[in-house]
């Protein structure tokens, strides 16, 4: 279970994130969904104990970000465009350099990085630098490093940015199989599909607000329209529009809630 | 903090550029800077070796003697001989009075171009005692040592020993820059490097400490400066021994074991001081090459000042013997009184180092928040 409550983070003069609350269930796939500068990566970061909060607190498995950053950063898989692999370094070496750190034997290193590069047709590679290949063959490298631990929790920020069908495809079963092994993720975006071909539940973000969280459907519903893709215009259109937002922020878990700009 | 130290290492051994210009294009340039200096100071070189001596026997030995070419014979000390030796044509004097088994051998430390002459005109004694020995004459000659008449170096003039002082202070100035500039890309690299990779958030995530980054940081970057600085002070030797002739430096090492220990000791803490320095400074930068920049200004400025006084001030021909493997040594090594000083230095560095490490640290935590 991952709570998240209050959660603010000031930069100087500009608040990227505002109060936000989400609650994630073990075992499910949550997406957070929201346009471009919406918070959502100062929101991950924060989620994996890169960024302390200016307010408000994260609690992973009842793990606090703040006090107990070093287990999380244990159990935790994150992934983020802003954090990159050492392009001199082959996946082998890359895979040896973060098992150490991690702590894994041998053994296990050997068969995590096994079963990850067999997964992302990395093992015919694993020898050749990161820096050699092409943008999908180094996010699925970056997917297989960050996660050569096997951490209770998987953290992505726009995974599948700038990777063609196939590879998206390929990232996107291969968090679904996550999920059947028990795995809490969330996963950033603002690509619809993505959302709709693996979230089990979303949590809509604007302006560093949330503004809605539940299942697609209820998201849909609740914002009165026909899919998500609408149902996102239209949460959109009614936070910059404050004469028509629905104040209540006492909505049930579930429902759809609309918070006023600015408060 | 072994991980990443060993990290360090392997991301070196994959960059054959950077050990270029880290390791081998200090000593090339060392080389080459000391082939100037060398050339410089011996440009009036002389390569002579005279021999004064009343005695026909020894005389008709040096004349028949082709291999003896070199040398330059003379019946007495005449005011031609006494022209070539102050123009440097002449270097070393022999002057052998054999009735009255005596030797004496003068030099100029400051003017002589290669050690090969004094131990040329070592052995030359050597083969003419044999000589005299087999001839049945003088035959007390051969237990006779020469007496050592080395000129006084300072009777080098003022405007020489000003030429001297630029060219070491050129020298020492090379030096330190091509250890500091590298050690000085090193340190910066450390952390605003890594973060502009964004290689430094994935290092974070995966469970190390900053201050075990730092310290691996500091210790990998100390290590690349000592092996450095050792390759470079090895070129020194090297280019003496190629410039100067033959030079025992074994035996140097072994009578300066103190000092070789003082220096590794001070260069240590020095280093881990300058490179902790550093990569405090670099936490203050978002950019590798704004960080680059400023590091090598700061660089090539410290290395000018460092040799300003130098050109002026220093005592540069009080260390020139070294050349001629004379009494560096015994000028430098103080024996058990550099122990408490040195001891002292190591204790008041390592605070300085953890200081500003923990400085560093702070910085970094602070950008987290």
């Amino acid at each position: 279970m991952i709570r998240i409550n209050g959660l603010s983070k000031q930069f100087a003069e500009k608040t990227a994130v505002k109060r936000v609350d989400f609650e994630i269930n073990n075992g499910e796939i949550f997406a957070l969904l929201g346009p471009n500068g919406a918070g959502k990566t100062t929101t991950m970061r924060m989620l994996s104990t890169l960024l302390k909060p200016t307010a408000g607190s994260i609690f992973i498995n009842s793990w606090d970000t703040q006090k107990d950053a070093k287990e999380i950063k244990k159990n935790i898989g994150f992934l983020t465009t802003e954090i990159r692999l050492d392009g001199q370094f082959t996946p082998n070496e890359l895979a040896a350099f973060y098992g150490k750190l991690y702590g894994l034997n041998k053994k296990t290193l050997e068969e995590n990085k096994r079963k990850l590069f067999d997964y992302f047709d990395i093992t015919q590679i694993a020898d050749r630098r990161y820096e050699t290949f092409s943008t999908g063959m180094k996010q699925k490298t970056s997917i297989a490093i960050c996660l050569i631990h096997d951490p209770g929790t998987i953290i992505f920020d726009e995974p599948t940015n700038g990777l063609d069908i196939l590879t998206q495809k390929q990232v996107e079963d291969f968090l679904l199989s996550e999920k059947q092994r028990g795995k809490t993720i969330i996963v950033s975006t603002h690509i619809l599909e993505v959302v709709e071909a693996l979230a089990d539940r979303v949590g809509v973000i604007i302006d560093g607000q949330s503004v809605a969280e539940g299942t697609m459907d209820e998201i849909i519903k609740g914002a009165g329209a026909k899919d998500l893709r609408e149902a996102f215009i239209l949460l959109n259109e009614k936070y910059h529009k404050p004469e028509e937002v629905i104040e209540d922020k006492k909505a049930k878990k579930g429902q759809v809630f609309c918070v006023r700009r600015g408060i | 903090m072994i991980n990443i130290i060993q990290r360090e290492w392997l991301r070196l051994s994959k960059q054959p550029k950077v050990i270029v210009t880290t390791f081998l294009m200090p000593c090339v340039l060392i080389f080459l800077v000391m082939g100037v200096f060398f050339s410089g100071i011996l440009e009036k070189a002389p390569q002579k070796i005279a021999v004064v001596t009343d005695s026909a026997e020894i005389k008709e030995f040096i004349a028949e003697n082709k291999s003896y070419q070199d040398i330059l014979i003379f019946g007495e000390r005449n005011e031609k001989l006494e022209a070539m030796y102050d123009k440097g044509e002449v270097a070393v004097v022999l002057e052998i009075e054999a009735e009255a088994k005596t030797t004496r051998l003068q030099y100029d430390s400051t003017k002589i171009s290669s050690a090969d002459l004094l131990v040329r005109a070592q052995e030359f004694i050597g083969e003419l005692a044999l000589f005299m020995q087999s001839e049945g004459l003088y035959e007390e000659f051969a237990d006779a040592q020469p007496e050592i008449l080395e000129k006084d170096v300072s009777s080098v003039t003022e405007r020489e020993e000003a030429r001297l002082n630029l060219y070491v202070s050129i020298f020492v100035a090379v030096l330190i820059f091509m250890v500091g500039q590298p050690l000085a890309s090193f340190a910066i690299d450390s952390y605003v490097g890594e973060r502009e990779r964004g290689t430094y958030d994935s290092i974070r995530l995966s469970g190390v400490e900053i201050f075990q980054f730092i310290m691996g940081k500091t210790v990998f970057t100390v290590t690349v400066g000592l092996i450095s600085s050792a390759l470079q002070i090895t070129t020194v030797l090297l280019g003496i021994q190629y410039f100067m002739g033959s030079m025992e430096v074994g035996h140097y090492l072994d009578n300066t074991m103190m000092m070789v220990i003082t220096i590794v000791l001070t260069g240590c803490i020095s280093l881990a001081i300058l490179v902790a320095v550093l990569i405090y400074l670099s936490t203050f930068f978002e950019k590798v090459r704004d960080a680059a920049t400023y590091a090598t200004i700061g660089t090539l400025a410290f290395t000018l000042l460092s040799q300003t006084g130098n050109v002026t001030d220093s005592k540069v021909l009080e260390y020139l013997p070294l050349l001629n493997m004379n009494q560096l040594v015994v000028r430098n090594a103080h024996g058990s009184a550099v122990i408490l000083p040195l001891f002292i230095s190591l204790v008041i560095g390592t605070a300085v180092v953890a200081v500003v490490t923990q400085s560093s640290v702070l910085r970094l935590k602070s950008k987290e928040m």
